[in-house]
């Protein structure tokens, strides 16, 4: 897969790395269960730091995109293809009523009504 | 005009040297050598297999003439030569004279009897290793043939658009199952050899197996700093291509009979061209500077050629200024 940066973009970095994965897997650049490179590779191929990485491959994580285990490398998660579709959803629905003004608690229970 | 110079060297000024080398010994030692040869030695050192020298003659002289028909018919018949031709017959012809050359010059010379005969890890390592750099050697020579490589004039090399703040990174992975599969079977066969002969054969077998796993996987990088290869499950050992010493990059499809084979063939040192060929089909092709010729087969190698286009040139202007 083909990992790109803007180190001049407002973006922080660690969004820009995850929101590449994202894509990826919702192109089926990547596929489940594969095996993403060492985070240090990718830190030095990009010219970042480690951390970076791996903080967004903890995003990830928690979305539940990501399985990272330690000693056994960072790997695509089962099902990562419906869930993305998710995480957009909810991420566009977070940014937009944020933009028209509700407060992350008033968010929070929007969504809590339709569970 | 080239094309023809190349052939000329294959079908001749090859197979002459490389015959002199395996058959003059023999025929300037004749007189000299005792009644049989001695052509296989035992772990002691002692000689312990001999050939009438008629046999000799015929072994290792028929060995040779098959190798050098196949030089001169590569010559005459090929309609198109192939780059990594000439260097590996070439090659392996030569070390099969240096190889037979040297059982007679292992101090055979003036022997009563060939049971005389004896080898030493001081005699055994000139020899083999001599017999490698004559290889080595052979090879080099030959690859600094010009050969036709088609039509050489396409359309320029294909680059990304990248801003001066972007930054790429490209990875995959490409497996094959015939190397696992192949190195199984021979660490079976080590095995066996462990417990049924001598010690050193089973642990070459190992060791081979294990070569041979190298090559069930490899993961290819590309990034500003240049191309790496990693081989194996463990991402060792690895073979990295820094920018500077890549020209250009461009998509092609590997034909494993262009290349010489499957896994690592050639050397960039001694040939001036290597390939990594897991299989036959898309792969990534890099000439490097100086006229080096490096390959790997990978899937989808539209992106690598990109990025790695793209930084040669951003390098480029980073230089000039």
């Amino acid at each position: 897969m083909l990992w790109k940066i803007d180190t001049q973009s407002s973006q922080p970095l660690h969004e820009q790395l995850a929101g590449q994965v994202r894509r990826g897997i919702a192109t089926q650049a990547l596929v489940e269960g594969e095996k993403l490179p060492p985070a240090r590779e990718i830190a030095s191929g990009l010219g970042v730091n480690m951390h970076t990485v791996l903080r967004a491959f903890q995003t990830l994580r928690d979305e539940g995109l990501l399985e990272v285990r330690r000693g056994r490398g960072t790997s695509v998660a089962a099902n990562a293809q419906p869930v993305t579709r998710h995480v957009e959803l909810a991420r566009s629905l977070v940014a937009e009523a944020r933009r028209a003004g509700l407060e992350d608690r008033e968010i929070l229970k929007l969504v809590e009504v339709q569970l | 005009m080239k094309e023809k110079t190349s052939r000329t060297v294959l079908g001749l000024f090859i197979p002459v040297p490389v015959a002199a080398i395996g058959l003059v010994p023999y025929l300037a030692y004749r007189s000299d050598l005792p009644d049989r040869i001695a052509s296989h030695f035992g772990f002691s050192g002692r000689a312990d297999g001999s050939m009438a020298p008629e046999v000799f003659l015929a072994v290792f002289g028929g060995l040779m003439a098959v190798g050098l028909a196949g030089c001169v018919t590569v010559a005459l018949i090929r309609r198109r030569l192939q780059p990594m031709v000439a260097p590996s017959v070439s090659s392996v012809g030569a070390f099969l004279g240096s190889i037979s050359a040297g059982i007679l010059a292992i101090g055979q010379r003036g022997l009563e009897q060939w049971q005389d005969a004896t080898i030493s890890p001081g005699t055994l390592v000139p020899w083999v290793g001599g017999s490698l750099i004559v290889a080595g050697l052979a090879a080099w020579v030959a690859s600094s043939l010009p050969f036709d490589e088609g039509s050489k004039t396409e359309a320029p090399p294909a680059a990304m658009e990248l801003a001066p703040g972007e930054r790429v990174f490209w990875s995959a992975t490409l497996s094959a199952r015939w190397p696992l599969v192949l190195g199984l079977a021979i660490l079976l066969v080590g095995l066996v050899l462990l417990l049924i002969t001598e010690l050193w054969i089973g642990l070459v077998m190992l060791g081979i197996s294990i070569l041979m796993s190298f090559f069930g996987r490899i993961r290819v990088t590309a990034d500003q700093s240049g191309l790496v290869v990693r081989y194996g499950f463990l991402g060792w050992p690895r073979r990295s291509i820094p920018i500077r010493r890549i020209a250009s990059v461009r998509a092609v499809d590997i034909r494993p009979t262009e290349w010489g084979g499957w896994g690592y063939r050639g050397s960039l040192a001694i040939m001036r061209r290597a390939a990594v060929v897991l299989r036959a089909g898309p792969g990534i092709r890099l000439d490097l500077r100086g006229g080096k010729v490096f390959a790997v087969t990978i899937d989808d190698p539209d992106d690598p050629v990109r990025l790695l286009n793209a930084e040669i040139s951003r390098l480029a202007t980073l230089e000039t200024g």
